[in-house]
């Protein structure tokens, strides 16, 4: 079948101010003292530098959430999605989030052993294969997770006593693994036409240790990060699930994280629409 | 909540992504003849509003408010009245397994054949192909085919009758089930095609189960068949699938 490769990159709103005021400026990149002496704030009202003004301005902001990759706060990687390569099975993607690739593979409704049937609706199977081939308990851990992420949208009422497996497959890490999972994991539920109420995206954030809260951090951000989590929306609006390592100061930070993190899942939904919605477009009949 | 009333908002093709209102059901004015809105697959009820549970095309029957989802997919599901393509897994007491691509393997009753009697009746090996319509599939049970043909009185002895098994050789591929129903409409273009380009014909039954068996009088014929599906499907015939079937015929290397 036909491979649909789409590439976007988006750009950032401004949710800085709304994490932490005191975020707009900070002197903590070394490599660049030079433009940090400079007050670029009562530049602007003085004198009207036209664009000039306006790059420094945007390089401060960016410097001031510090992320390496130049990202503001609230930026997500550029997104690549892959549909339907893979030929044995029902549905497949490959979803890369910058430099997170997850690669998914669903089959379903399909035959179940006769001891894991339910009789009322279908089971949803999970494998998760991390980059090393080892099963460890992080990983059941994980299938766990994915499960119960994937599970509530699913319409397995409608097929009783079957199964629907989903296979994830991490290709590369470089952070936020758990959200490029579901993401992923979703879009192969897409292409596989198993039946679903509605759409579960998912993204992270990590609080830094200049408490700023960044978007979708890489593994080195996830790294150094105080706090970071994943959540995980359904399109309706609403948490499906959520998954913290470290501790939020207090509730206002996790409300906060939560709210950045809605956003993004929406803007990632909104692509995966585009790219469903162009294959199903450039979708050649007999 | 009403079940009768008006669709409104429905355009027709448009692409769709699960859980987008597609719809929304209003109830029926005063002095208005109320319609039943018909749900077909694809589709479900949230209040009055109409969402997609499936990613392809929106499709209206306005006649007959109808609404559903066209979309590609691998996996079938059995639906009443699909005629489709098994292959015999088991036979038992009372009839056979046949798998027909569902997650359940089908039940047909031993009976279940134009004119059969306890006496009279076809013995059906593993590994046997039949051609059978689903009369029933209920999701709590087994889905069950049957190969009598409502109104037909033709015996399964002769095998003139349409449902029964495939014999004579010919070869069972799998499309998928997208492909099988472009291949099911009276204008498709490959089999035309094909019609006018063999001279001895072929004879070609297609599933709705995304599985089509083809018997051609040769096996250089039936090969030329199945490349041509397969080409259609996955669209490398070129505009003008006449001319590339013709330099299929006249190959030497098949």
């Amino acid at each position: 079948m036909k491979l649909d490769y789409l590439v976007f990159a988006w750009a950032a709103t401004v949710l800085v101010e709304k994490a932490n005021p005191r975020a707009q400026r900070s002197h903590s990149d070394a490599s660049f003292t030079n433009l940090s002496d400079v007050d670029l704030t009562s530049m602007k009202d003085s004198v009207d530098l036209g664009d000039g003004a306006d790059g420094l301005r945007e390089y401060e902001q960016k410097r001031a959430a510090g992320r390496r990759d130049g990202r503001e706060a609230s930026e997500l990687r550029a997104l690549k999605v892959e549909q339907d390569f893979l030929e044995q099975c029902d549905g497949s993607s490959r979803l890369a989030c910058g430099g997170t690739v997850v690669m998914a593979a669903v089959y379903g409704p399909i035959e179940c052993p006769l001891k894991a049937q339910l009789s009322d609706r279908a089971i949803v199977r999970v494998d998760v294969k991390g980059a090393s081939s080892t099963v460890s308990r992080s990983s059941k851990w994980l299938e766990k997770y994915f499960r119960e992420s994937f599970e509530p949208v699913i319409a397995t009422g409608m097929f009783p006593r079957s199964a629907i497996v989903i296979a994830l497959q991490v290709m590369q890490d470089d952070g936020s693994v758990l959200a490029t999972g579901i993401n992923a994991g979703m879009m192969a539920l897409v292409d596989a036409v198993v039946p679903l109420r509605s759409i579960v995206c998912a993204s992270s954030v990590a609080m830094n240790s200049n408490h700023t809260l960044v978007l979708d951090p890489t593994q080195a951000e996830q790294g150094e990060a105080v706090v970071h989590a994943t959540f995980a929306f359904e399109s309706g609006g609403g948490l499906v699930s959520c998954k913290t390592w470290g501790f939020f100061e207090d509730e206002r930070s996790f409300s906060n994280a939560a709210s950045i993190a809605e956003q993004a899942a929406g803007k990632v939904q909104a692509f995966l629409q585009i790219a469903s919605n162009r294959k199903v477009n450039e979708s050649h009949s007999i | 909540m009403p079940s009768t009333g008006f669709l409104l908002k429905v355009e027709e093709g448009l692409a769709v992504f699960p859980g987008d209102p597609v719809a929304k059901v209003l109830e029926a004015q005063e002095g208005s003849a109320p319609s039943l809105v018909r749900l077909g697959p694809g589709v479900r009820r949230d209040g009055d509003a109409i969402l997609t549970m499936k990613p392809g095309l929106v499709r209206v029957q306005a006649e007959r408010s109808k609404i559903w989802v066209e979309s590609a997919g691998r996996r079938y599901v059995p639906a009443l009245e699909d005629m489709v393509i098994g292959v015999v897994v088991d036979r038992h007491g009372e009839g056979y397994r046949v798998d027909i691509g569902s997650y359940e393997a089908a039940q047909l009753g031993s009976l279940s054949f134009e004119g059969a009697t306890k006496r009279n009746r076809p013995y059906l090996n593993p590994g046997a192909l039949v051609y059978a319509r689903v009369v029933s599939c209920d999701k709590v049970m087994e889905p069950e085919i049957s190969c009598i043909q409502p109104g037909s009185s033709k015996s399964w002895v002769s095998g003139e009758s349409l449902f029964g098994e495939l014999t004579g050789g010919g070869q069972l591929i799998k499309v998928s089930l997208a492909s099988a129903r472009g291949l099911l409409k009276p204008s498709c273009a490959v089999l035309n095609a094909l019609g006018e380009a063999l001279p001895k014909g072929f004879e070609c039954v297609i599933g709705t189960n995304g599985r089509v068996w083809v018997r051609a009088s040769t096996p250089a014929d039936t090969v030329i068949v199945v490349t041509a599906i397969r080409m259609a499907e996955v669209g490398t015939l070129g505009p003008d699938a006449n001319k590339t079937i013709r330099s299929l015929v006249n190959s030497k290397s098949i």
